[in-house]
Protein backbone atom coordinates (compact mmCIF):
# COMPACT_ATOMS: atom_id res chain seq x y z
CA UNK A 1 0.00 0.00 0.00
CA UNK A 2 1.22 3.49 -0.83
CA UNK A 3 1.70 6.09 1.84
CA UNK A 4 -1.51 7.98 0.98
CA UNK A 5 -3.57 4.77 1.04
CA UNK A 6 -2.21 3.87 4.46
CA UNK A 7 -3.07 7.31 5.79
CA UNK A 8 -6.54 7.20 4.28
CA UNK A 9 -7.16 3.80 5.82
CA UNK A 10 -6.12 5.12 9.22
CA UNK A 11 -8.35 8.19 8.98
CA UNK A 12 -11.33 6.06 7.96
CA UNK A 13 -10.56 3.66 10.79
CA UNK A 14 -10.58 6.51 13.31
CA UNK A 15 -13.93 7.75 12.01
CA UNK A 16 -15.40 4.29 12.25
CA UNK A 17 -14.07 3.59 15.75
CA UNK A 18 -15.62 6.83 17.02
CA UNK A 19 -18.98 6.13 15.38
CA UNK A 20 -18.97 2.59 16.78
CA UNK A 21 -17.88 3.98 20.18
CA UNK A 22 -14.89 1.64 20.45
CA UNK A 23 -13.03 4.01 22.74
CA UNK A 24 -9.95 1.96 23.78
CA UNK A 25 -9.23 1.18 20.12
CA UNK A 26 -9.68 4.84 19.27
CA UNK A 27 -7.24 5.90 22.01
CA UNK A 28 -4.70 3.39 20.65
CA UNK A 29 -4.45 5.44 17.46
CA UNK A 30 -2.85 8.31 19.38
CA UNK A 31 0.66 8.83 20.74
CA UNK A 32 1.10 9.38 24.47
CA UNK A 33 2.03 13.04 23.90
CA UNK A 34 -0.74 13.67 21.39
CA UNK A 35 -2.57 16.98 21.00
CA UNK A 36 -6.14 17.60 19.89
CA UNK A 37 -6.73 21.29 19.23
CA UNK A 38 -10.05 22.86 18.31
CA UNK A 39 -9.37 26.60 18.06
CA UNK A 40 -12.04 29.15 19.02
CA UNK A 41 -13.03 31.89 16.61
CA UNK A 42 -11.46 35.26 17.40
CA UNK A 43 -13.84 36.97 14.99
CA UNK A 44 -16.24 35.88 12.28
CA UNK A 45 -13.27 35.54 9.93
CA UNK A 46 -10.29 34.46 12.01
CA UNK A 47 -9.42 31.62 14.36
CA UNK A 48 -7.15 32.11 17.35
CA UNK A 49 -3.61 31.17 16.37
CA UNK A 50 -1.78 30.59 19.67
CA UNK A 51 -3.44 27.75 21.57
CA UNK A 52 -1.36 28.29 24.71
CA UNK A 53 -2.40 31.92 25.21
CA UNK A 54 -5.90 31.92 23.71
CA UNK A 55 -9.28 30.48 24.51
CA UNK A 56 -9.80 27.32 22.51
CA UNK A 57 -12.91 25.23 22.08
CA UNK A 58 -10.72 22.30 23.09
CA UNK A 59 -7.00 22.02 23.71
CA UNK A 60 -6.28 18.51 24.89
CA UNK A 61 -2.60 17.93 25.50
CA UNK A 62 -1.48 14.38 26.23
CA UNK A 63 -3.43 11.16 26.24
CA UNK A 64 -4.75 11.61 29.82
CA UNK A 65 -6.80 14.57 28.52
CA UNK A 66 -8.41 12.28 25.94
CA UNK A 67 -8.96 9.61 28.57
CA UNK A 68 -10.75 12.17 30.75
CA UNK A 69 -13.15 12.87 27.89
CA UNK A 70 -13.79 9.17 27.40
CA UNK A 71 -14.29 8.75 31.13
CA UNK A 72 -16.87 11.52 30.98
CA UNK A 73 -18.89 10.23 28.06
CA UNK A 74 -18.86 6.60 29.20
CA UNK A 75 -19.68 7.46 32.84
CA UNK A 76 -23.45 7.51 32.31
CA UNK A 77 -23.24 10.44 34.74
CA UNK A 78 -22.75 13.36 32.34
CA UNK A 79 -26.11 15.03 31.80
CA UNK A 80 -25.32 16.03 28.23
CA UNK A 81 -24.01 12.58 27.33
CA UNK A 82 -26.91 10.47 28.48
CA UNK A 83 -28.14 9.33 26.10
CA UNK A 84 -25.07 9.64 23.87
CA UNK A 85 -25.66 11.02 20.39
CA UNK A 86 -25.35 8.66 17.47
CA UNK A 87 -22.79 9.98 14.99
CA UNK A 88 -21.62 9.47 11.44
CA UNK A 89 -18.18 10.85 10.57
CA UNK A 90 -17.47 11.33 6.90
CA UNK A 91 -13.93 12.35 5.94
CA UNK A 92 -12.92 13.42 2.43
CA UNK A 93 -10.36 15.48 0.45
CA UNK A 94 -7.45 13.70 2.14
CA UNK A 95 -4.09 15.09 1.00
CA UNK A 96 -0.54 14.67 2.22
CA UNK A 97 0.79 18.21 2.36
CA UNK A 98 4.18 17.55 3.88
CA UNK A 99 6.20 14.49 4.65
CA UNK A 100 9.66 13.76 6.03
CA UNK A 101 11.32 10.81 7.68
CA UNK A 102 9.43 11.41 10.96
CA UNK A 103 6.20 13.28 10.33
CA UNK A 104 3.45 13.14 7.76
CA UNK A 105 1.24 16.19 7.63
CA UNK A 106 -2.23 15.59 6.21
CA UNK A 107 -5.21 17.84 5.48
CA UNK A 108 -8.78 16.60 5.14
CA UNK A 109 -12.40 17.78 5.30
CA UNK A 110 -15.07 16.39 7.61
CA UNK A 111 -18.77 16.38 8.12
CA UNK A 112 -20.44 14.78 11.11
CA UNK A 113 -24.11 13.99 11.42
CA UNK A 114 -25.14 13.79 15.09
CA UNK A 115 -28.50 12.57 16.24
CA UNK A 116 -28.85 14.63 19.36
CA UNK A 117 -31.49 13.40 21.83
CA UNK A 118 -32.64 16.97 22.53
CA UNK A 119 -32.28 18.68 19.19
CA UNK A 120 -32.54 15.94 16.60
CA UNK A 121 -30.31 15.96 13.53
CA UNK A 122 -27.31 18.26 13.65
CA UNK A 123 -24.88 18.58 10.74
CA UNK A 124 -21.51 20.03 11.51
CA UNK A 125 -18.46 20.39 9.33
CA UNK A 126 -14.94 21.68 9.04
CA UNK A 127 -11.48 20.48 8.32
CA UNK A 128 -8.76 18.40 9.92
CA UNK A 129 -5.02 18.96 9.99
CA UNK A 130 -3.22 15.82 11.15
CA UNK A 131 0.37 15.09 11.97
CA UNK A 132 1.14 11.37 11.89
CA UNK A 133 4.32 9.79 13.23
CA UNK A 134 5.86 6.35 12.97
CA UNK A 135 6.04 4.63 16.33
CA UNK A 136 7.54 1.12 16.29
CA UNK A 137 6.41 0.33 12.75
CA UNK A 138 2.92 1.72 13.43
CA UNK A 139 1.62 5.05 12.23
CA UNK A 140 0.01 7.04 15.04
CA UNK A 141 -1.70 10.38 15.36
CA UNK A 142 0.54 12.91 17.06
CA UNK A 143 -1.64 15.91 16.54
CA UNK A 144 -5.05 16.70 15.16
CA UNK A 145 -6.30 20.22 14.66
CA UNK A 146 -10.04 20.31 14.17
CA UNK A 147 -11.48 23.45 12.65
CA UNK A 148 -15.18 23.72 13.47
CA UNK A 149 -16.91 26.17 11.15
CA UNK A 150 -19.68 27.18 13.55
CA UNK A 151 -18.95 30.21 15.67
CA UNK A 152 -22.29 30.24 17.48
CA UNK A 153 -22.76 26.70 18.63
CA UNK A 154 -26.21 25.23 18.70
CA UNK A 155 -26.29 22.38 21.19
CA UNK A 156 -23.44 20.84 23.12
CA UNK A 157 -20.30 19.36 21.57
CA UNK A 158 -18.03 16.66 22.91
CA UNK A 159 -14.94 15.06 21.44
CA UNK A 160 -16.83 12.34 19.55
CA UNK A 161 -19.12 14.78 17.72
CA UNK A 162 -16.57 16.63 15.58
CA UNK B 1 -41.01 53.31 35.02
CA UNK B 2 -43.44 54.20 32.29
CA UNK B 3 -44.97 52.17 29.49
CA UNK B 4 -45.34 48.87 31.31
CA UNK B 5 -47.42 46.09 29.86
CA UNK B 6 -50.15 45.85 32.43
CA UNK B 7 -51.65 42.57 31.17
CA UNK B 8 -49.25 40.67 33.40
CA UNK B 9 -50.74 40.03 36.84
CA UNK B 10 -48.31 39.86 39.76
CA UNK B 11 -50.02 37.17 41.77
CA UNK B 12 -50.03 34.78 38.82
CA UNK B 13 -46.24 34.93 38.63
CA UNK B 14 -44.95 34.98 42.18
CA UNK B 15 -46.72 33.93 45.34
CA UNK B 16 -45.69 34.18 48.96
CA UNK B 17 -48.82 32.54 50.26
CA UNK B 18 -48.40 30.74 53.60
CA UNK B 19 -44.83 31.98 53.83
CA UNK B 20 -43.58 29.93 50.87
CA UNK B 21 -41.92 31.74 47.98
CA UNK B 22 -43.25 30.35 44.70
CA UNK B 23 -42.41 31.18 41.10
CA UNK B 24 -44.78 30.21 38.29
CA UNK B 25 -43.28 27.86 35.72
CA UNK B 26 -45.04 29.82 32.97
CA UNK B 27 -42.49 32.62 33.37
CA UNK B 28 -40.04 30.50 31.39
CA UNK B 29 -42.21 30.06 28.32
CA UNK B 30 -45.07 32.59 28.20
CA UNK B 31 -44.59 34.94 25.19
CA UNK B 32 -46.49 37.80 26.88
CA UNK B 33 -44.12 37.69 29.85
CA UNK B 34 -41.14 37.64 27.49
CA UNK B 35 -42.50 40.71 25.70
CA UNK B 36 -42.93 42.52 29.02
CA UNK B 37 -39.33 41.63 29.94
CA UNK B 38 -37.98 42.96 26.67
CA UNK B 39 -39.92 46.22 26.99
CA UNK B 40 -39.39 46.86 30.68
CA UNK B 41 -36.05 45.26 31.54
CA UNK B 42 -33.78 44.89 28.52
CA UNK B 43 -35.05 47.98 26.66
CA UNK B 44 -35.50 50.21 29.74
CA UNK B 45 -32.84 49.50 32.31
CA UNK B 46 -29.07 49.16 32.37
CA UNK B 47 -27.65 46.21 30.47
CA UNK B 48 -24.04 45.06 30.31
CA UNK B 49 -22.58 45.50 26.81
CA UNK B 50 -18.87 44.66 26.78
CA UNK B 51 -15.55 45.19 28.53
CA UNK B 52 -13.59 48.30 27.65
CA UNK B 53 -10.54 46.23 26.74
CA UNK B 54 -12.51 44.84 23.78
CA UNK B 55 -12.56 48.29 22.16
CA UNK B 56 -9.09 49.70 22.93
CA UNK B 57 -8.46 51.83 19.82
CA UNK B 58 -10.37 54.83 18.47
CA UNK B 59 -13.07 53.51 16.12
CA UNK B 60 -13.17 50.05 17.71
CA UNK B 61 -16.74 48.94 18.13
CA UNK B 62 -18.72 46.10 19.70
CA UNK B 63 -22.20 45.21 18.39
CA UNK B 64 -24.95 43.48 20.34
CA UNK B 65 -28.63 43.81 21.19
CA UNK B 66 -30.47 45.65 23.94
CA UNK B 67 -33.57 43.52 24.18
CA UNK B 68 -34.74 43.25 20.60
CA UNK B 69 -32.92 46.37 19.41
CA UNK B 70 -29.54 46.33 17.66
CA UNK B 71 -26.94 48.60 19.27
CA UNK B 72 -23.20 49.19 19.08
CA UNK B 73 -20.72 50.95 21.31
CA UNK B 74 -17.68 52.61 19.80
CA UNK B 75 -14.51 54.26 21.12
CA UNK B 76 -14.75 57.94 20.17
CA UNK B 77 -11.53 59.11 21.80
CA UNK B 78 -8.94 57.74 24.19
CA UNK B 79 -11.20 58.49 27.13
CA UNK B 80 -14.68 58.35 25.66
CA UNK B 81 -16.94 55.53 24.54
CA UNK B 82 -20.23 56.31 22.77
CA UNK B 83 -23.13 54.14 21.70
CA UNK B 84 -25.77 54.18 18.99
CA UNK B 85 -28.74 52.28 17.70
CA UNK B 86 -27.12 50.05 15.08
CA UNK B 87 -29.05 51.37 12.10
CA UNK B 88 -28.35 53.91 9.39
CA UNK B 89 -30.39 57.10 9.73
CA UNK B 90 -31.34 56.80 6.05
CA UNK B 91 -32.99 53.40 5.49
CA UNK B 92 -32.12 51.56 8.69
CA UNK B 93 -29.45 49.13 7.50
CA UNK B 94 -27.16 47.80 10.24
CA UNK B 95 -23.93 49.79 10.42
CA UNK B 96 -21.79 47.19 12.18
CA UNK B 97 -20.15 44.71 9.84
CA UNK B 98 -19.33 42.08 12.37
CA UNK B 99 -19.61 41.61 16.10
CA UNK B 100 -16.41 43.54 16.68
CA UNK B 101 -14.23 45.66 14.43
CA UNK B 102 -12.90 49.14 13.77
CA UNK B 103 -14.60 52.02 11.92
CA UNK B 104 -12.79 55.38 11.94
CA UNK B 105 -15.65 56.63 9.79
CA UNK B 106 -18.98 54.88 10.13
CA UNK B 107 -20.05 54.14 6.57
CA UNK B 108 -23.32 52.48 5.67
CA UNK B 109 -22.78 49.71 3.14
CA UNK B 110 -26.23 50.15 1.59
CA UNK B 111 -26.31 53.68 0.06
CA UNK B 112 -22.86 54.78 1.17
CA UNK B 113 -23.71 57.47 3.73
CA UNK B 114 -20.98 58.30 6.24
CA UNK B 115 -20.99 59.37 9.88
CA UNK B 116 -18.25 60.50 12.25
CA UNK B 117 -17.64 58.82 15.60
CA UNK B 118 -20.02 61.28 17.25
CA UNK B 119 -22.75 60.04 14.91
CA UNK B 120 -22.96 63.19 12.80
CA UNK B 121 -23.75 62.63 9.14
CA UNK B 122 -20.68 63.73 7.21
CA UNK B 123 -21.43 62.50 3.71
CA UNK B 124 -24.52 61.74 1.66
CA UNK B 125 -23.69 59.98 -1.58
CA UNK B 126 -24.54 62.18 -4.61
CA UNK B 127 -26.09 64.74 -2.28
CA UNK B 128 -26.42 67.56 -4.82
CA UNK B 129 -28.12 65.34 -7.41
CA UNK B 130 -30.83 64.36 -4.91
CA UNK B 131 -31.24 67.69 -3.11
CA UNK B 132 -30.28 70.43 -5.60
CA UNK B 133 -31.82 72.92 -3.14
CA UNK B 134 -29.49 71.61 -0.37
CA UNK B 135 -30.24 69.43 2.65
CA UNK B 136 -29.61 69.77 6.37
CA UNK B 137 -27.45 66.78 7.26
CA UNK B 138 -28.00 67.45 10.98
CA UNK B 139 -31.34 65.76 10.78
CA UNK B 140 -29.57 62.54 9.82
CA UNK B 141 -27.42 62.13 12.95
CA UNK B 142 -27.32 58.58 14.31
CA UNK B 143 -29.51 57.88 17.33
CA UNK B 144 -27.30 57.94 20.42
CA UNK B 145 -28.04 55.51 23.22
CA UNK B 146 -29.80 57.53 25.94
CA UNK B 147 -27.33 56.33 28.59
CA UNK B 148 -23.87 54.83 28.50
CA UNK B 149 -21.60 54.54 31.53
CA UNK B 150 -18.53 52.52 32.41
CA UNK B 151 -17.80 51.05 35.82
CA UNK B 152 -14.19 49.83 36.19
CA UNK B 153 -14.00 48.79 32.55
CA UNK B 154 -17.51 47.27 32.34
CA UNK B 155 -19.48 49.13 29.68
CA UNK B 156 -23.22 49.49 30.35
CA UNK B 157 -25.95 51.07 28.25
CA UNK B 158 -29.63 51.86 28.64
CA UNK B 159 -32.26 52.60 26.02
CA UNK B 160 -34.04 54.75 28.59
CA UNK B 161 -32.62 57.98 29.98
CA UNK B 162 -34.62 57.50 33.18
CA UNK B 163 -32.24 55.20 35.03
CA UNK B 164 -30.21 55.85 38.16
CA UNK B 165 -26.48 56.37 37.81
CA UNK B 166 -24.72 53.11 37.01
CA UNK B 167 -22.84 53.10 40.33
CA UNK B 168 -26.11 53.36 42.19
CA UNK B 169 -27.71 50.65 40.03
CA UNK B 170 -24.83 48.24 40.71
CA UNK B 171 -25.28 48.86 44.43
CA UNK B 172 -23.73 46.28 46.75
CA UNK B 173 -22.56 44.23 43.77
CA UNK B 174 -19.75 46.77 43.33
CA UNK B 175 -17.78 45.19 46.19
CA UNK B 176 -17.68 41.94 44.26
CA UNK B 177 -17.01 43.50 40.85
CA UNK B 178 -14.03 45.22 42.46
CA UNK B 179 -12.69 41.85 43.61
CA UNK B 180 -12.16 41.10 39.91
CA UNK B 181 -11.36 44.53 38.50
CA UNK B 182 -8.76 45.27 41.19
CA UNK B 183 -6.71 42.12 40.60
CA UNK B 184 -4.03 43.93 38.62
CA UNK B 185 -2.77 47.52 38.82
CA UNK B 186 -2.52 47.42 35.03
CA UNK B 187 -6.22 46.56 34.76
CA UNK B 188 -8.02 43.59 33.33
CA UNK B 189 -8.30 42.38 29.75
CA UNK B 190 -10.39 40.02 27.69
CA UNK B 191 -8.23 37.19 26.38
CA UNK B 192 -8.35 36.37 22.61
CA UNK B 193 -10.93 33.77 21.67
CA UNK B 194 -14.49 33.41 22.90
CA UNK B 195 -17.51 31.25 22.38
CA UNK B 196 -21.18 31.86 21.70
CA UNK B 197 -23.74 29.17 22.19
CA UNK B 198 -27.47 28.91 21.79
CA UNK B 199 -29.48 27.39 24.61
CA UNK B 200 -33.03 26.19 24.03
CA UNK B 201 -34.09 27.69 27.33
CA UNK B 202 -35.30 30.90 28.94
CA UNK B 203 -32.73 33.53 29.93
CA UNK B 204 -33.82 33.42 33.59
CA UNK B 205 -32.83 29.75 33.81
CA UNK B 206 -29.33 30.83 32.77
CA UNK B 207 -29.41 33.64 35.33
CA UNK B 208 -30.35 31.18 38.10
CA UNK B 209 -27.97 28.44 37.05
CA UNK B 210 -24.87 30.62 37.22
CA UNK B 211 -25.42 31.18 40.96
CA UNK B 212 -26.99 27.83 41.81
CA UNK B 213 -24.82 25.91 44.24
CA UNK B 214 -27.35 23.12 44.70
CA UNK B 215 -26.84 21.45 41.29
CA UNK B 216 -23.06 21.32 41.55
CA UNK B 217 -22.67 18.07 43.47
CA UNK B 218 -24.95 16.21 41.06
CA UNK B 219 -24.46 17.84 37.65
CA UNK B 220 -20.71 18.45 38.02
CA UNK B 221 -19.73 15.34 39.97
CA UNK B 222 -18.63 13.81 36.67
CA UNK B 223 -16.47 16.84 35.94
CA UNK B 224 -14.62 16.41 39.23
CA UNK B 225 -14.08 12.70 38.51
CA UNK B 226 -12.89 13.26 34.96
CA UNK B 227 -10.34 15.83 36.13
CA UNK B 228 -9.27 13.56 38.99
CA UNK B 229 -8.69 10.78 36.50
CA UNK B 230 -6.66 13.03 34.25
CA UNK B 231 -4.49 14.09 37.18
CA UNK B 232 -4.02 10.51 38.34
CA UNK B 233 -2.77 9.62 34.87
CA UNK B 234 -0.03 12.21 35.02
CA UNK B 235 -1.53 15.40 33.78
CA UNK B 236 0.55 18.56 33.76
CA UNK B 237 0.93 20.08 37.24
CA UNK B 238 -0.20 23.53 36.21
CA UNK B 239 -3.72 22.26 35.69
CA UNK B 240 -4.10 21.09 39.25
CA UNK B 241 -7.65 21.31 40.35
CA UNK B 242 -8.82 24.04 42.70
CA UNK B 243 -12.40 22.99 42.60
CA UNK B 244 -12.81 19.41 43.78
CA UNK B 245 -13.76 20.46 47.31
CA UNK B 246 -16.37 22.85 46.02
CA UNK B 247 -17.99 20.16 43.98
CA UNK B 248 -18.17 17.69 46.84
CA UNK B 249 -19.33 20.47 49.16
CA UNK B 250 -16.62 20.06 51.79
CA UNK B 251 -15.71 23.76 52.04
CA UNK B 252 -17.46 26.77 53.52
CA UNK B 253 -19.97 28.34 51.15
CA UNK B 254 -22.73 30.93 51.06
CA UNK B 255 -25.15 32.96 48.98
CA UNK B 256 -26.42 36.52 49.10
CA UNK B 257 -29.32 38.52 47.76
CA UNK B 258 -27.41 41.71 47.02
CA UNK B 259 -30.50 43.78 46.22
CA UNK B 260 -31.56 45.30 42.87
CA UNK B 261 -31.70 41.80 41.40
CA UNK B 262 -27.97 41.13 41.83
CA UNK B 263 -26.95 37.80 43.37
CA UNK B 264 -23.77 36.28 44.79
CA UNK B 265 -22.63 32.74 45.41
CA UNK B 266 -19.28 32.05 47.04
CA UNK B 267 -17.23 29.09 48.21
CA UNK B 268 -13.84 28.77 49.83
CA UNK B 269 -11.22 27.32 47.52
CA UNK B 270 -10.04 23.95 48.76
CA UNK B 271 -6.64 24.60 47.31
CA UNK B 272 -6.13 28.37 46.86
CA UNK B 273 -2.37 27.86 46.39
CA UNK B 274 -2.95 26.76 42.80
CA UNK B 275 -5.34 29.62 41.92
CA UNK B 276 -3.73 31.63 39.11
CA UNK B 277 -3.98 34.82 41.19
CA UNK B 278 -2.14 33.33 44.16
CA UNK B 279 1.21 34.31 42.64
CA UNK B 280 0.21 37.98 43.11
CA UNK B 281 -0.79 37.63 46.77
CA UNK B 282 2.06 39.63 48.31
CA UNK B 283 1.67 42.39 45.72
CA UNK B 284 -2.06 42.63 46.39
CA UNK B 285 -1.54 42.73 50.17
CA UNK B 286 0.50 45.91 49.74
CA UNK B 287 -2.47 47.55 48.05
CA UNK B 288 -5.56 46.16 49.76
CA UNK B 289 -6.51 45.00 53.23
CA UNK B 290 -6.27 41.37 54.22
CA UNK B 291 -10.01 40.71 54.04
CA UNK B 292 -10.24 41.92 50.47
CA UNK B 293 -7.26 39.85 49.35
CA UNK B 294 -8.72 36.86 51.16
CA UNK B 295 -11.96 37.32 49.23
CA UNK B 296 -10.00 37.65 45.97
CA UNK B 297 -7.83 34.57 46.32
CA UNK B 298 -9.27 32.20 48.92
CA UNK B 299 -12.86 32.31 47.71
CA UNK B 300 -14.44 31.42 44.41
CA UNK B 301 -17.30 33.75 43.51
CA UNK B 302 -20.14 33.76 41.00
CA UNK B 303 -21.76 37.14 40.70
CA UNK B 304 -24.94 37.74 38.74
CA UNK B 305 -25.48 41.32 37.66
CA UNK B 306 -29.11 41.97 36.82
CA UNK B 307 -30.25 41.39 34.16
CA UNK B 308 -27.73 39.98 31.72
CA UNK B 309 -24.25 39.20 33.02
CA UNK B 310 -22.37 36.74 35.18
CA UNK B 311 -18.95 37.68 36.45
CA UNK B 312 -17.30 34.54 37.75
CA UNK B 313 -14.02 33.97 39.50
CA UNK B 314 -13.75 30.35 40.47
CA UNK B 315 -11.54 27.83 38.70
CA UNK B 316 -11.01 30.55 36.09
CA UNK B 317 -12.39 34.03 35.44
CA UNK B 318 -15.34 34.49 33.17
CA UNK B 319 -17.78 37.03 31.81
CA UNK B 320 -20.95 35.34 30.61
CA UNK B 321 -23.40 37.56 28.74
CA UNK B 322 -27.03 36.54 28.26
CA UNK B 323 -28.81 37.70 25.10
CA UNK B 324 -32.44 36.55 24.96
CA UNK B 325 -33.71 35.66 21.47
CA UNK B 326 -37.12 34.16 22.37
CA UNK B 327 -38.89 32.85 25.51
CA UNK B 328 -37.23 29.48 24.97
CA UNK B 329 -34.02 30.54 23.29
CA UNK B 330 -31.01 32.38 24.70
CA UNK B 331 -27.63 33.24 23.25
CA UNK B 332 -24.75 33.04 25.70
CA UNK B 333 -21.41 34.71 24.96
CA UNK B 334 -18.49 33.72 27.17
CA UNK B 335 -15.19 35.53 27.59
CA UNK B 336 -12.14 35.00 29.76
CA UNK B 337 -11.21 38.14 31.70
CA UNK B 338 -7.71 38.14 33.16
CA UNK B 339 -5.27 40.48 34.93
CA UNK B 340 -3.05 42.31 32.47
CA UNK B 341 0.58 41.49 32.93
CA UNK B 342 0.12 38.18 34.78
CA UNK B 343 2.82 35.53 34.36
CA UNK B 344 2.65 33.20 31.39
CA UNK B 345 2.22 30.19 33.70
CA UNK B 346 -0.73 31.81 35.50
CA UNK B 347 -2.34 32.82 32.21
CA UNK B 348 -1.95 29.37 30.69
CA UNK B 349 -3.43 27.69 33.78
CA UNK B 350 -6.33 30.17 33.80
CA UNK B 351 -7.14 29.48 30.14
CA UNK B 352 -6.97 25.69 30.39
CA UNK B 353 -9.23 25.74 33.45
CA UNK B 354 -11.62 28.00 31.53
CA UNK B 355 -11.77 25.56 28.62
CA UNK B 356 -12.30 22.63 30.99
CA UNK B 357 -15.36 24.12 32.66
CA UNK B 358 -16.86 27.12 30.89
CA UNK B 359 -17.01 26.16 27.23
CA UNK B 360 -19.95 24.36 25.68
CA UNK B 361 -17.23 22.16 24.17
CA UNK B 362 -15.79 21.59 27.67
CA UNK B 363 -16.56 19.09 30.42
CA UNK B 364 -19.08 20.95 32.60
CA UNK B 365 -21.07 23.61 30.72
CA UNK B 366 -22.64 21.04 28.34
CA UNK B 367 -24.18 19.37 31.38
CA UNK B 368 -25.62 22.65 32.66
CA UNK B 369 -27.06 23.33 29.25
CA UNK B 370 -28.66 19.90 28.95
CA UNK B 371 -30.17 20.24 32.44
CA UNK B 372 -31.57 23.70 31.68
CA UNK B 373 -33.07 22.50 28.43
CA UNK B 374 -34.76 19.69 30.33
CA UNK B 375 -36.15 22.25 32.81
CA UNK B 376 -37.43 24.31 29.89
CA UNK B 377 -39.21 21.29 28.46
CA UNK B 378 -40.46 20.14 31.86
CA UNK B 379 -41.91 23.58 32.52
CA UNK B 380 -44.26 22.96 29.62
CA UNK B 381 -46.19 20.64 31.95
CA UNK B 382 -48.73 23.34 32.68
CA UNK B 383 -50.79 21.31 35.13
CA UNK B 384 -48.03 22.03 37.63
CA UNK B 385 -48.18 25.73 38.19
CA UNK B 386 -45.51 26.58 40.74
CA UNK B 387 -41.86 26.05 41.59
CA UNK B 388 -41.28 26.37 45.31
CA UNK B 389 -38.15 28.36 46.00
CA UNK B 390 -38.03 27.48 49.65
CA UNK B 391 -34.82 25.65 50.42
CA UNK B 392 -32.95 27.19 53.35
CA UNK B 393 -35.54 29.86 54.09
CA UNK B 394 -35.29 29.36 57.86
CA UNK B 395 -31.50 29.71 57.68
CA UNK B 396 -31.62 33.04 55.87
CA UNK B 397 -30.00 35.92 57.73
CA UNK B 398 -31.16 39.48 57.24
CA UNK B 399 -28.29 41.64 55.97
CA UNK B 400 -24.70 40.44 55.99
CA UNK B 401 -23.39 37.33 57.71
CA UNK B 402 -19.93 37.43 59.24
CA UNK B 403 -18.12 36.44 56.06
CA UNK B 404 -19.84 38.96 53.83
CA UNK B 405 -19.56 41.68 56.47
CA UNK B 406 -15.77 41.24 56.39
CA UNK B 407 -15.64 42.99 53.05
CA UNK B 408 -18.07 45.74 54.02
CA UNK B 409 -20.99 44.73 51.80
CA UNK B 410 -24.55 45.19 53.03
CA UNK B 411 -26.77 42.70 51.18
CA UNK B 412 -30.53 42.23 51.67
CA UNK B 413 -29.92 38.72 52.99
CA UNK B 414 -27.23 36.08 53.39
CA UNK B 415 -27.39 32.33 53.71
CA UNK B 416 -24.52 30.25 55.06
CA UNK B 417 -24.88 27.42 52.55
CA UNK B 418 -24.68 27.73 48.80
CA UNK B 419 -27.27 25.01 48.23
CA UNK B 420 -29.94 27.32 49.60
CA UNK B 421 -32.25 29.23 47.32
CA UNK B 422 -32.94 32.46 49.15
CA UNK B 423 -30.70 34.52 46.86
CA UNK B 424 -33.37 34.23 44.16
CA UNK B 425 -35.88 36.27 46.20
CA UNK B 426 -34.11 39.48 45.28
CA UNK B 427 -33.81 38.51 41.64
CA UNK B 428 -37.49 37.67 41.27
CA UNK B 429 -38.64 40.62 43.37
CA UNK B 430 -36.70 43.02 41.16
CA UNK B 431 -37.90 41.20 38.04
CA UNK B 432 -41.55 41.35 39.12
CA UNK B 433 -41.30 45.01 40.02
CA UNK B 434 -39.86 45.76 36.59
CA UNK B 435 -42.43 43.95 34.46
CA UNK B 436 -45.71 44.61 36.28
Amino acid sequence: MGKLSKIEELIYLEADLIDRKQWPDWLDLYTQDCVIWVPAWESEEALVDDPELSINMMYLVGKPALEARIHRITSADAYASLPLSQTMHSVTNIRIVNSNSNDIEVFAKWTVLSLDPRRGKIWRGGWYEFIFVKERKLIKIKSKKIVLLENAIDGTIDIYQI
Amino acid sequence: MKGKSSEVSRTDLISEEAGIFRVARSIYNDPSIYKAEMENIFEQGWIYVCHESQIPKIGDYYATKAGRQPIFVIRQSRSKVGGFIDACSHRGALLSRSRRGCMRTITCRFHGWSFDLQGRCTKIKDEEAGWPEGVDRNRFSLKSLPKLEIYKGFVYASLSGEVPELKEALGEAKYFIDLVSDQSPEGMEIVPGSQSYMVDGNWKLQAENGVDGYHVSTVHRVFARAVEKREAMGDRGQLRNTEAERITGSVKTGVCDLGRGHMLLWANRGNPDVAPLNKSRSKLLKQYNKNKVDWMINKGRNLFLFPNMHLMDQSSTQIRVLIPHAPDRTEVRVYCIAPKGESRAARVARLRKFEDFFMVTGMATPDDMAALEDVQRGSGGKLVKWNEVDRGRSLMIKGADETVASIGADPISSNPNWTNETLYYGFYTKWLEAIT
